[in-house]
């Protein structure tokens, strides 16, 4: 089915805006360029209402008035959609036109009125157009199966539905469906119930003619089989709380993890205390530092080092008093105390009786008779003589004042830096112990148990229901053996009974190829999601940091996404916005290739969230023409002109047709012109990708390069 | 390929799993399978499409019958 | 012995100029064990004054007494008689042999010294919250090179 094109009257703003769409088969691209607010959803919507009426629409819009909110209140305006279509149903091309109107009334405020809804699908003939013969929309939800419709008409968050959402059974379900509404597994599943009830019908008829055991046993098998529809209905609500319950449990998890990945609080905890403690010793130094240094300055290495030229110089000057022996060269303590020990101080033996000891004694005497001042210059000679040394000794050793006070300057330095680090480092550890919200941890926490206890419940509950469902199976089993036994033993018309078993052997082929079938097509539709995802996001299992491996469809039709090392992600929250779109959209053309099926996709930003070269190959993999055996399609992209952004070479190359959508709202921030009209409307134009006019142009077109149409 | 066409396809691998009641029996049931699934296109509410397959499934029990010679 | 090299000087007064005393003696005299002040008592001040006054190398005559305050006696240097020593040796080196026998000119000249270091001393740690650093960190203006 390919669209031609579509007219929407008073549809929200799309008062009257005309779109074309592209049938050429080697340019199944049609793109629409809106920004947002100019009418994208507008136009989803018109398409929705228009093919399944109110219906159609997302949930939680069903109630919404279809009229602009700027329409004046109690003045009826007539909404209509027209939509033309082509269809190939094997005797060729057929062009069909559906056509739904509704007369709307505002009424103030969110209320309305609305009239009968009128629909028609009209078929084209050499004799001009036809209604078609029965119920337009039941025919229509054949082209389009209405449970479909978020696979043909798709907007940007709508795309994650089959990977995302509550649960994975609900996934499950909806990708299951998917699968056999397009691969026609439906009209399977249709013919094997319809053969189911044959085969009922049957044996209640078997059981009336033959008599009241027979009868009583096809009851009893039948009550066995109703108890068996019951608790699998049943165990489905069961299994989709769990797999909910699950996903729930799981984002919980991840929560925690993210606050606990700020770290564990007591060890931060222990970790300041530390650090605390060595900011205290590190000031403690700093103190006994500054405390050396006041020893130092106050010493008489300090004198010494400071005013050492004068000092010397006051030195010298005793000291040639000394050498002229004005003044003793020894002092008489000195003398005293060698001529006590009995050796000079030049090693010369001076006891008793030594000659040399007589020569001490003069000088001591002489000494005794020196005058006061001499006295007093010898008591300074003496006093300032080891001053004088201990200084020289400093000078040789490098321990004098100057190298200390270079020494315990340093040492400040050093130790003021450190200071400054435990701090900063203090501090740092400070701002992550507050980042870690203790009472979100507890709450989280205490979620989490309760969803693993609900999840132990029901788990509980599933098997159950399991056990009683085997065993009702079981005893399926033997009522229909004692039903058979009962047949064969009563004088049950043959005939009857053969039908009987031809309509189970029917019914038997029908769930068979329906299963082998389901599993060969889950295989294609996995094969070439998987070729296209990878293409598309670029993964090559062979380069070094890739993260893909592979996508398939499982068993359970749950959508897996496979990571270099056998691990796996859960598409719904392990794999980011720009992937998540790649997977559907790959899904979504893997269903529509493996199927044939030639339905329009129409999808509404489908780029958001993706950039550079996952942009680049997404739209190329999803608007490559077809090759010469598969069926021709269509693809009709609604697209911000930031989304066109980098692709515009590629857009050009697949497209044939594309429009421009504008809304008067824009106007003055950021659409150019006035269209001089008091309300709010949404107008189409027909500016490609490269090219603005009064309608459409906005404020930074030309600096983007955007050249203006007609001249 | 036309999904009932591939149904068909497979139909007639999985048929062999069936009892042989006669020699033609199989194919014959494929037959009938194609007959139950194009009801679904007669454009017939829910109700009459099973009475038809019913009545389908009857005739077809009956040559079965008569085939068997029982 | 020690007693004796301190003795003529017992009797001498001491002076501190009050603008120095008035300004700084809170903020560098303490007697407190840390470090933050750099002298335990004025006449610690006065002493290292004197050091720095001969570092210089430059003597400064003294103000009117109106200008001073007496913060103690020679007899304090009792402590440490090694600055009696220095303060003579300072004075012979400036004055010549003689001086020695006159405890008040010694005094006198040491005086002289201090009033040159008072106003290095001031110049420098004044408005600094880390006197002792600054005073430390600035005695490298005036150690002789090695």
């Amino acid at each position: 089915m390919q669209l031609k094109y579509a007219e929407f009257h008073n549809f929200k703003l799309l008062e009257n805006v005309r779109l074309e769409f592209s049938t050429n088969r080697s340019l199944p691209l049609t793109v629409i360029r809106a920004e947002n607010g100019s009418g994208k959803t507008s136009v989803l919507w018109a398409l929705l209402w228009g093919f399944y009426g109110t219906r159609g629409l997302p949930a939680g819009a069903h109630e919404l008035r279809l009229t602009s909110s700027a329409a004046p209140i109690d003045a009826p305006v007539d909404i209509q959609v027209i939509v033309e279509f082509e269809r190939d149903d094997g005797h060729g091309k057929t062009a069909y036109r559906m056509i739904r109107t509704v007369q709307e009334t505002p009424r103030g405020g969110d209320r309305f009125e609305r009239g009968p809804v009128k629909v028609r699908l009209l078929r084209r003939t050499p004799a001009g157009l036809v209604d078609v013969d029965g119920d337009p929309e039941a025919v229509v939800a054949k082209f389009l199966p209405p449970r479909l419709k978020s696979i043909f008409f798709t907007d940007g968050d709508d795309v994650q539905r089959f990977i995302s959402g509550e649960s994975i059974h609900g996934r499950q379900n909806r990708v299951h469906e998917a699968i056999r509404a397009l691969l026609g597994l439906d009209s399977l599943g249709v013919a094997r119930d319809d053969v189911e009830n044959v085969v009922a019908k049957l044996r209640r008829e078997t059981a009336k003619s033959a008599g009241s055991d027979l009868e009583s046993a096809e009851k009893h098998l039948s009550e066995i089989t109703e108890a068996i529809a019951t608790k699998t209905t049943e165990l489905d609500a069961l299994t989709e709380r769990r797999s909910r319950i699950a996903s729930e449990k799981a984002a919980i998890q991840k929560e925690l993890n993210e606050v606990r990945g700020i770290g564990n609080i007591d060890e931060i905890n222990a970790e300041i205390k530390s650090r605390e403690g060595e900011l205290a010793r590190l000031e403690s130094a700093e103190d006994a530092i500054l405390t050396s240094m006041r020893i130092a300055i106050n010493s008489q290495d300090a004198s010494w080092a400071l005013a050492s030229e004068s000092l010397l110089s006051g030195y010298d000057i005793l000291n040639g008093l000394a050498d002229r022996r004005i003044i003793p060269g020894t002092s008489i303590e000195v003398l005293t105390d060698r001529l006590d020990i009995g050796t000079c101080i030049c090693g010369t033996d001076i006891s008793d009786g030594q000659s040399a000891r007589a020569h001490v004694e003069t000088l001591r005497s002489e000494q005794r008779k020196v005058s006061e001042s001499r006295s007093r210059q010898t008591q300074t000679f003496h006093a300032a003589r080891m001053g004088r040394a201990t200084y020289q000794g400093q000078l040789e050793d490098r321990t004098d004042f100057a190298h200390r006070r270079t020494e315990l300057l340093t040492q400040y330095a050093e130790n003021r830096d450190a200071i400054k680090n435990a701090g900063l480092r203090i501090e740092v550890l400070k701002e992550k112990r507050a980042g870690i919200d203790e009472e979100r941890v507890r709450t989280l926490a205490s979620r989490l148990e309760n969803a693993e206890r609900k999840l132990t419940d029901v788990s509980e509950s599933i098997g159950r229901l399991e056990g009683s469902l085997a065993d009702l199976e079981d005893r399926a089993k033997l009522a229909t053996d004692a039903y058979e036994k009962a047949e064969r033993a009563s004088k049950v018309n043959q005939t009857l009974r053969t039908k009987r078993l031809v309509a189970e052997d029917l019914k038997t082929l029908i769930s068979n190829t329906l299963s082998v079938l389901e599993s060969q097509y889950v295989e294609r539709v996995s094969t070439r999601m998987n070729d296209m995802f990878m293409e598309v996001v670029g993964s090559d299992p062979e380069l070094a940091g890739a993260v893909f491996r592979r996508v398939c469809l499982s068993d359970g039709f749950d959508i897996m996404v496979h990571t270099i090392g056998d691990g796996h992600l859960d598409p719904d929250f392990e794999v980011n916005g720009a992937s998540q779109r790649a997977l559907t959209l790959s899904f979504i053309w893997a269903l529509m290739e493996v199927s044939g099926q030639t339905a329009p996709r129409i999808i509404d930003t489908p780029l958001g969230m993706t950039a550079g070269g996952v942009k680049q190959r997404m739209v190329e993999a999803i608007t490559r023409p077809p090759s010469e055996s598969d069926p021709p399609f269509q693809v009709v992209l609604l697209l911000t002109r930031s989304e066109l952004r980098d692709i515009e070479t590629l857009l050009e190359q697949r497209a044939g047709a594309t429009q421009t959508l504008s809304s008067n709202k824009d106007y003055p921030v950021d659409l150019t012109h006035d269209w001089k009209v008091e309300y709010p409307v949404i107008r189409a134009c027909a500016c490609n990708i490269r090219q603005f006019c009064d309608v459409c142009q906005r404020r930074y077109d030309d600096e983007h390069g955007l050249i203006a149409r007609g001249g | 390929m036309n999904p009932i066409l591939q149904a068909v396809v497979v139909a007639k691998q999985q048929v062999s799993d069936i009892e042989v009641r006669y020699p033609t029996y199989h194919t014959e049931l494929v037959n009938t399978l194609v007959e139950v699934i194009q009801k679904q296109s007669e454009g017939l509410s829910d109700q009459k499409r099973r009475t038809e397959v019913s009545q389908l499934l009857d005739a077809f029990g009956s040559t079965v019958a008569s085939k068997q010679g029982r | 012995m020690m007693a004796e090299i301190v003795t003529p000087y017992t009797s001498q007064d001491l002076f501190l100029t009050r603008a120095f005393d008035d300004e700084f003696a809170n903020q560098l005299v303490s007697r407190s064990v840390d470090g933050r002040q750099p002298f335990p008592r004025k006449i610690d001040v006065w002493w290292v004054a004197i050091v720095v006054g001969a570092a210089i190398g430059h003597r400064s005559r003294l103000p009117a007494s109106d200008k001073l305050t007496k913060f103690n006696t020679g007899a304090i240097l009792g402590r440490e008689p090694w600055r009696v020593t220095n303060l003579e040796l300072l004075a012979l080196a400036s004055e010549g042999e003689d001086i020695i026998s006159k405890p008040s000119d010694v005094v006198r000249i040491g005086h002289e010294y201090a009033m040159t270091g008072l106003d290095w001393l001031a110049d420098k740690v004044r408005g600094s919250s880390q006197p002792t650093i600054t005073l430390m960190t600035a005695l490298a203006e005036i150690l002789p090179p090695k």
